[in-house]
């Protein structure tokens, strides 16, 4: 039997897993929607794995996650290792594409930038206390203009005369567009406009003060999104690569750091069909009330965290 | 009239809580009362109160003051300074009267005192029972507990990620400071910091020849108060790095780092207290940095502009830059960071704090970085 390592990116918009073998190939991989249940897509997205390999041929031998949820399900699947969406991205990325130097990324509520430098990040940067230009603010705006956010991209390339949208702030950017749809500015015009703003937003606020050098990859959910690719095209002057995988690189990147820790955990499809619950406990020792998340499987506490100090520490098999 | 019985107070920053009481209590003669150790509650309290758009360090203050006035301080001490923060005084005044406080504010930039003596004589306002010499007298222990603090600081700073025995660093640190804060003079002062050293070498430590070494750079109140920055300093240094930050009050305020006797002497006689909280050696840091700035942007940012250029001289594997939201002149800074990013090939982080209590974001930024610098070590060393 051959080894296989799952990796899975749980966003606060998507959900990607993905089974690769000791040679990095990828076997098999899925995209569904996150819908505000990050357990609940990640067992939909192991079974839709299990259902994808043979498992008579394969076994996964360890697991890693990645994204917003990574420590919750990284306890539900018994992960050997839980990295944040940077490193998985980069790793990803430099090992499908080892001459890359510049990385965009614009995922559902965040964007970065990853600098490479010989097939190692060198510098990044991430949005801090905004979320504007990120792929959230694309799938409110579609909603309005009542047109499919995954059509976006096929209609902003339709348009002669993109219309200027202001775009520091995603609260001016959706008063501008108003304000341009009522003047009476064509749809294409404005969905292209829309696309400039977040390809200018994510330039000026993540990119600011970092060398954007060629070969560049885009990759995230708003990837998919030819009108931003154009926009990104157009205003960096090179060619913009955007890979077939692209919105499968960050649990890409867990699965070779799985790969690579070395830690062989055993790990089951049947997780999917096991019940998880998690609770919240407010500390009760000093005035933070800090947070605390427990994890149960099956009735039984495997894991909890949020604790700032060992006053509110929770151990298994304690109450 | 009888005479009121004041308790004097000062917000929180970090552990220097413990000098600013040592003094009150024995230079002055009078009770300090320490704000409770910030917590949720503070900074809600703070914010509430607050103007919103007011940086997050005029916010926890308000939420200390609230909470100090609340155990029962009736003399709030306020600082100057060369940002906003030179105005903050009054508006603290302000706002608690408004809110039915009954106190005084013993507000220094207000005072206009030139030097240390003049600042000695404006405490008689509130000792009137202190002298000169009392005063002067507690100040060599005083002096010396704020050097001690910031020296253990450091060295549990750069050694507590190579800890074999984890929580051996945490353990001799807290005892410390517990018993700093029973010190009765010099002395004590002294031999609990040998002590203390002591007791940091002797625990074991798996320490490579060449560990990863983060400098932290960045906005005076954030900085200094690990509570406000979310113990970023502690965070980064148990991934296994060393974490050096110069800015802290030894550096900032007592030690003038020019070289000759002479130049020091001339250093303390021209103390100017209205440069307060920037670095009072800012003269000596703007020309050290004159490569990148000419003038002084205010508050600490030449101090940044100057150690950011220090740590990557050095060869350090990263910056850590850290400013409340909206901070102007560590905003100015920032594109000076980013030459010397490029300059000198050095990776920064850049945090902004607001009232946020999260640490999640945080702590993916953080965790994202240090595995950015040990990967890239690792490659440039192979």
């Amino acid at each position: 039997m051959k080894k296989a390592y799952l990796g899975i990116d749980i966003g606060s918009i998507s959900t990607k897993g993905v089974i690769i073998d000791e040679e990095k190939n990828i076997l098999a991989g899925i995209y569904l929607w996150t819908e505000g249940n990050p357990m609940g897509a990640a067992k939909k997205v192991i079974a839709a794995l299990g259902e994808k390999i043979d498992q008579n041929e394969y076994k996964v031998v360890a697991a890693g996650t990645t994204g917003s949820a990574r420590k919750l399900v990284g306890a539900m699947c018994n992960a050997s290792i839980v990295k944040n969406e940077i490193t998985a991205h980069a790793v990803g990325t430099t090992t499908l594409h080892p001459d890359v130097r510049t990385i965009l990324e614009i995922g559902g509520q965040d964007s970065k930038i990853i600098c490479v430098e010989n097939g190692v990040a060198v510098d990044y940067a991430m949005n801090t206390l905004c979320a504007a230009g990120t792929g959230s603010f694309l799938s409110s705006q579609a909603r309005r203009l009542g047109v499919e956010v995954e059509d976006f991209g096929k209609i902003a390339l339709g348009s002669k005369n993109p219309t200027p949208i202001a775009a520091r702030c995603t609260v001016f950017a959706e008063s501008d567009l108003v304000h341009k749809i009522q003047m009476g500015h064509k749809k294409e015009d404005i969905i292209a406009g829309l696309c400039n703003a977040v390809a200018n937003n994510y330039l000026n606020n993540i990119g600011k003060g970092k060398k954007i050098l060629p070969p560049i990859v885009f990759q995230g959910g708003v990837s998919k999104n030819e009108g931003v690719v154009k926009a990104f095209a157009d205003s960096l002057g090179e060619e913009i690569i955007v890979d077939e995988n692209g919105h499968l690189m960050g649990c890409y990147g867990a699965a070779i750091l799985a790969l690579g820790c070395g830690i062989e955990k055993p790990f089951s499809f049947d997780v999917a069909d096991m019940e998880f619950v998690t609770r919240e406990v407010v500390c009760p020792n000093c005035a933070n009330h800090c947070e605390i998340i427990c994890v149960y499987r099956d009735g039984e506490l495997i894991d909890s965290w949020g604790n700032r100090c060992e006053r509110g520490e929770i151990k298994q098999g304690q109450e | 009239m009888p005479e009121k019985k004041y308790k004097l107070c000062y917000p929180q920053l970090g552990n220097y809580d413990i000098p600013i009481q040592y003094f009150v209590n024995n230079g002055l003669h009078l009770e300090y009362l320490a704000p409770p150790a910030m917590t949720k509650r503070t900074i809600e309290l703070g914010a509430k109160y607050s103007p919103d758009f007011v940086c997050a360090p005029f916010k926890c203050m308000m939420g200390c003051y609230i909470e100090a006035l609340e155990q029962g301080a009736n003399v709030l001490i306020q600082t100057g300074g060369t940002c906003r923060l030179g105005y903050y005084g009054e508006l603290h005044e302000q706002i608690l009267k408004d809110m039915g406080y009954d106190f005084d504010m013993f507000n220094l930039t207000l005072f206009r005192y030139k030097n240390l003596i003049g600042m000695l004589k404006g405490m008689k306002q509130f000792a009137p029972n202190a002298t000169l010499l009392q005063m002067a007298k507690a100040l060599p222990a005083t002096a010396r507990m704020i050097t001690v603090i910031d020296k253990v600081e450091d060295n549990y700073r750069q050694n507590m990620g190579f800890e074999i025995e984890k929580g051996a660093y945490d353990k001799v640190y807290n005892r410390f400071l517990t018993q700093l804060r029973k010190a009765k003079g010099l002395r004590d002062v002294n031999r609990i910091y040998k002590q203390t050293i002591a007791d940091f070498d002797a625990i074991p430590k798996n320490k490579p020849e060449h560990p990863l070494r983060v400098g932290v750079v960045g906005e005076y109140f954030t900085i200094m108060d690990p509570y406000s920055n979310h113990e970023i300093e502690k965070k980064i240094a148990q991934m296994g790095a060393e974490v050096h930050r110069w800015m802290n009050l030894s550096n900032s305020v007592l030690l003038c780092p020019d070289e000759g006797t002479l130049k020091k002497l001339k250093g303390y006689l021209t103390y100017d207290l209205y440069k307060f909280p920037s670095s009072l050696w800012v003269n000596i840091q703007k020309k050290l940095s004159s490569k990148y700035t000419k003038f002084d942007m205010g508050s600490s940012s030449i101090s940044t502009i100057a150690l950011a250029e220090h740590y990557a001289e050095k060869g350090f594997d990263g910056l850590v830059h850290v400013k409340s939201f909206g901070c102007t002149p560590e905003m100015d800074a920032v594109p000076v960071l980013h030459n010397i990013s490029s300059d000198y090939k050095i990776p920064v982080l850049y945090l902004n704090y607001d009232t946020q209590t999260s640490d999640t974001g945080i702590e993916t930024r953080l965790e994202a970085f240090y595995d950015m610098i040990a990967m890239r070590k690792e490659v440039t060393e192979s």
